[in-house]
């Protein structure tokens, strides 16, 4: 009798794939490749896509709409503020002499240089805005009403230089090389 | 145009898979599998990587089919429709083999597997195994000598 184990080796080695199977396994397999590699070459060129989007929207979009939500802030508290008319505690039209005496400022106060030409100064007195230290400048306009413009130091992440309308109150927002100006009056 | 390697590493792969399927398509379907994940992944296509990684598949089929704790008592009834005619006698008592026993018999004889690297690949103790392949050819001979005798 033919040894066991050459007639066990003899049976498995009887059992072959036809050429058709094998090729059949192969085909299969580079058809399969080519699709993966389609695959991820579309998935890199969509992330790339959704990257480009991604960073077009935070080097663009949310900074404006920061800058927007900023300006709408302030001009929300300067507006709240302003209808609270309350009254100056530096009295006089002699901002130097008024700047002199607001010595916690950590600015050089002046005045308005914008849309203040027929307003007149009657005081200040020290305030905050988004918890900085303002001051408010009180004015008043030809019909004698009272016109407040909020100043404080300019803050370089933000433009300030346009208007807002808040319930009752304009806000109007500009800014020169040390400060902002907030000028505050009754619609 | 297929390799002489790619020829002989498939059908290998596919007679190891006979082992263990004891039939035809599902053996072929094995092979396939198994080559396209390598080939996928780019793993090595040498034969005991591919013995690995197909053994692997077949146990994870099983274990989606919900036999994995029959695998080690599947007998006749699995085979009794094997897709080849099981020529000579050996073949048939081959078939009849637990699907252990059959796998460690197919790696010893045929791959020439040592003992250790049944052990590994199974993870069963060197000792079963080598107990299990000496009482497996003993069987093995004693039906064949029966078969003489009767005829």
């Amino acid at each position: 009798m033919k040894n066991l184990d050459e007639q066990i080796k003899n049976i498995y080695s009887s059992k072959s794939l036809s050429i058709e199977q094998i090729e059949l396994i192969q085909q299969k397999a580079l058809r399969n490749n080519r699709s993966v590699k389609k695959s991820i070459k579309y998935l890199f060129r969509y992330a790339a896509i959704f990257i480009l989007i991604l960073s077009s929207y935070f080097m663009f979009i949310y900074p404006k709409n920061q800058q927007n939500i900023v300006v709408n802030n302030f001009a929300k508290e300067i507006a709240f503020k302003h209808q609270l008319q309350v009254p100056s505690v530096f009295k006089g039209n002699d901002i130097k002499e008024i700047n002199s005496q607001m010595g916690k400022l950590d600015f050089n106060l002046i005045l308005p240089d914008k849309n203040t030409s027929k307003l007149e100064l009657i005081g200040a007195k020290y305030c905050s805005v988004n918890n900085r230290i303002a001051a408010k400048l009180e004015l008043v306009n030809k019909n004698n009403e009272i016109v407040t413009c909020y100043v404080f130091k300019k803050i370089e992440k933000f433009k300030f230089n346009n208007q807002v309308n808040n319930e009752d109150t304009k806000v109007t927002f500009w800014d020169n090389e040390d400060v902002v100006f907030a000028l505050a009056q009754n619609q | 145009m297929i390799s002489e390697e790619l020829n002989e590493l498939l059908n290998r792969a596919y007679r190891y898979s006979l082992s263990l399927t004891n039939n035809k398509d599902d053996a072929f379907d094995l092979v396939q599998d198994t080559y396209l994940k390598l080939y996928q992944k780019n793993k090595p296509l040498v034969i005991s990587y591919f013995i690995t990684s197909l053994r692997n598949k077949f146990i994870d089929n099983k274990r989606k089919e919900k036999t994995e704790n029959n695998y080690l008592n599947i007998r006749l009834t699995e085979s009794e429709n094997p897709s080849f005619t099981p020529e000579p006698y050996l073949e048939r008592l081959l078939l009849e083999l637990k699907k252990r026993d059959g796998e460690i018999i197919f790696l010893s004889i045929v791959e020439e597997y040592t003992a250790q690297e049944i052990s590994d690949l199974m993870n069963i103790p060197r000792g079963t195994i080598l107990s299990i392949l000496a009482r497996t050819k003993k069987k093995l001979k004693r039906k064949l000598e029966e078969k003489k005798k009767v005829i």
